[in-house]
């Protein structure tokens, strides 16, 4: 499955989140926030709710447990 | 291991170099998923294996990954001795505060009174400090952070790579999977990171703070760097006064 792309940043590849919600809680601009949307191991995925916030500060790709997350800088 | 690596880049270790050294639990699967040179093995014998390898080869730079089960419950003599002998490796201790990957047990380092699997009515002992036994024993780097405090965790870890002697890292991190949901009753990874944030001090406030204050709370910090002579470098010289 390819990335889920968006113009933000912030990529998120749908298939390695488990649905944790760390990104959400590390990011200090409230970036991402957990969506509906579920990948085919049936976990919640994080999204990228408002990619103009961001600050490239990677606290969201550094602390995510799988290694899902990946921020151009 | 996102810290580890990232730590890793920034003080350009060289991979091939490099043995990885993990036995069994939670985080002895990081050698596992490195591109270098591991070994992977039974649980709490890291540090024997570790001084082999640096006696055999001494150049290698060897990094040992494991967690409060491995370094202080099974493995804790080996642990002691070899802080005692300063022998240099970079000790990396995921401290998740209980047995995880057996169940949730109760484990040396499982804060005094939490409930855990085989503690239903709390944990009746009091933790154990590893960093103050590490520093007792003679281990010459010593630093202990959270995982809400990632940068800090990451740039000690750079520390220690690049420290001659024994170098300890401990981070205390989350198991919402067991610990979580028996001590905290919950299953969110967030709450136990929040929790574990909430509970921790740093080494500046905790001057101000009495013993009974600091009795449930983690101190971190980049707490300790000494030097010391390492214990390879040590056996080198006493082959070298044989010869």
């Amino acid at each position: 499955m390819p990335a889920t792309k968006s113009k933000s940043p912030v990529f998120i590849q749908a298939e390695l989140c488990k649905g944790c919600g760390l990104c959400v809680y590390y990011c200090p601009k409230d970036v991402l926030e957990m969506s509906k949307d579920m990948n085919e191991k049936g976990y919640n995925l994080a999204k990228v709710a408002r990619p103009d916030d961001c600050i490239k500060c990677q606290q969201c790709e550094i602390n995510c447990p799988d290694l899902a997350i990946t921020v151009d800088s | 291991m996102s810290y580890f690596l990232r730590a890793a880049d920034h003080v350009d270790l060289d991979f091939d170099n490099l043995v990885a050294v993990g036995g069994v639990g939670c985080t002895a699967r990081i050698p596992v998923y490195l591109d270098v040179d591991a070994l992977h093995g039974i649980h709490g014998r890291v540090l024997p294996w570790a001084t082999g390898i640096k006696l055999h080869k001494p150049e290698l730079d060897v990094v040992v990954f494991a967690g409060d089960g491995g370094v202080a419950a099974i493995g804790g003599n080996h642990f002691i001795q070899a802080a005692r002998r300063n022998l240099n490796v970079t000790v990396v201790v995921v401290n998740n505060l209980n047995f995880a990957m057996t169940g949730g047990q109760v484990s040396p380092s499982t804060p005094k009174g939490l409930t855990t699997s085989t503690t239903p009515s709390g944990n009746v002992e009091p933790s154990f400090d590893l960093n103050k036994l590490a520093e007792t024993a003679g281990a010459s780097y010593i630093s202990r952070w959270n995982t809400a405090r990632s940068a800090q965790a990451i740039k000690s870890m750079e520390e220690a790579l690049e420290h001659e002697g024994f170098s300890l890292v401990e981070i205390i991190s989350q198991c919402p999977t067991h610990f979580g949901r028996y001590a905290l009753g919950t299953g969110s990874p967030t709450e136990v990171v929040q929790w574990i944030d909430d509970k921790s001090v740093t080494e500046k406030e905790a001057e101000d703070m009495s013993e009974e204050e600091l009795e449930d709370r983690f101190v971190i910090g980049n707490l300790l760097k000494r030097s010391r002579p390492t214990f390879e470098g040590n056996v080198m010289k006493a082959i070298e006064g044989c010869q």
